[in-house]
């Protein structure tokens, strides 16, 4: 899309869990034009030498934040125009799927965390709509029409 | 015995860092840290801290002798890093600690491996700190970060950017 940088990545990941899980992803995304989000400020020590934004977390308890989130991911999506996303959730990875494909016509892609062993998570079953590839990472869940099984990140 | 209790920083979990807060009196000896999130009660026997920055998180889990904690795939992740066993209760929906039932499945996933002991009671916990610590962290392999992921994202991403 004429909109984004062609070569552009945003890859973006709460805390805990999602965060760790998305740094074992790195080597997928060496040597591109990557930046990143987080929820936290501290959490830019993990990415050196890389551009890095926090936003307020989201969650179902913190309905409040949504407004906010959703705001600082808008301003970050038009300020840098990825060509695609990339997250290991939660929701303001769902929100940022969904944002960039409405905004920017982004590629997304979601990556289900490995907690989720039993079933997909909640906003993964939100991000599915907007994901041009959506994963697992439990064989069991995966499905025909998505989500896809690659591989695990353990 | 150094342990070190985190409950991750989404919401407060009281009814573990209230129970190690108890263990904590009870036991002087031992030197207890707790990273407790926001919002939760503040513990009277531990030294604790809302949130720790990601290197500092790394140094007590390094220094401790067993991690105490949620069913957090962070902490989990972090304990098999640092190669320390871990006593892990999950959280449950039911009682508002989190909002769906993964940290219950991710804790039946684990429950068998070496380097965790999942309890499901507060109650468990003294019984299961005054046994013998198991020597090694957490057991999460499942053959280690698979290839065929990195290249399927990474092909995924080559193909948008047109790299």
């Amino acid at each position: 899309m004429a909109f984004t940088k062609p070569t552009r990545i945003m890859v973006i990941a709460s805390g805990g869990g999602h965060w760790t899980q998305m740094l074992r992803l790195r080597p997928a995304w060496a040597g591109l034009d990557v930046f990143y989000v987080g929820v936290k400020r501290m959490y830019e020590v993990d990415v050196p030498g890389a551009r890095f934004y926090a936003v307020e977390d989201v969650s179902r308890l913190h309905k409040l934040a949504l407004f906010k989130t959703v705001a600082q991911l808008a301003w970050i999506l038009l300020k840098e125009r990825p060509r695609a996303i990339v997250t290991t959730g939660s929701a303001p990875g769902m929100l940022a799927l969904r944002l960039g494909k409405a905004l920017l016509g982004c590629r997304t892609l979601w990556l289900d965390s490995v907690a989720n062993v039993e079933e997909m998570s909640l906003s993964g079953r939100k991000a599915a709509a907007h994901a041009d590839l959506l994963l697992t990472q439990w064989p069991h869940l995966a499905k025909d029409e998505g989500p896809h099984y690659k591989g695990a990140l353990l | 015995m150094k342990v070190f209790v985190t409950v991750g920083s989404m919401l407060p979990f009281d009814r573990l860092v209230g129970a190690m807060d108890a263990w904590a009196a009870a036991h002087p000896e031992a030197e207890v840290f707790a990273q407790i999130g926001d919002g939760g009660t503040q513990p009277v026997h531990m030294p604790w801290a809302s949130m720790l920055t990601p290197s500092d998180f790394r140094r007590h889990c390094a220094a401790s002798d067993v991690i105490v904690s949620h069913a957090g795939m962070g902490t989990i992740l972090s304990a098999a890093e640092s190669g320390r066993p871990l006593v892990c209760l999950p959280r449950r929906p039911e009682l508002k600690e989190v909002t769906s039932q993964h940290q219950v499945a991710t804790a039946r996933w684990l429950r068998e491996r070496p380097g965790i002991r999942v309890i499901d009671d507060v109650e468990q916990l003294p019984g299961v700190l005054a046994e013998a610590v198991p020597a090694g962290g957490p057991d999460t392999s499942r053959g280690g970060a698979d290839p065929q992921l990195i290249s399927a994202v990474r092909g995924f991403l080559l193909h948008a950017t047109g790299a």
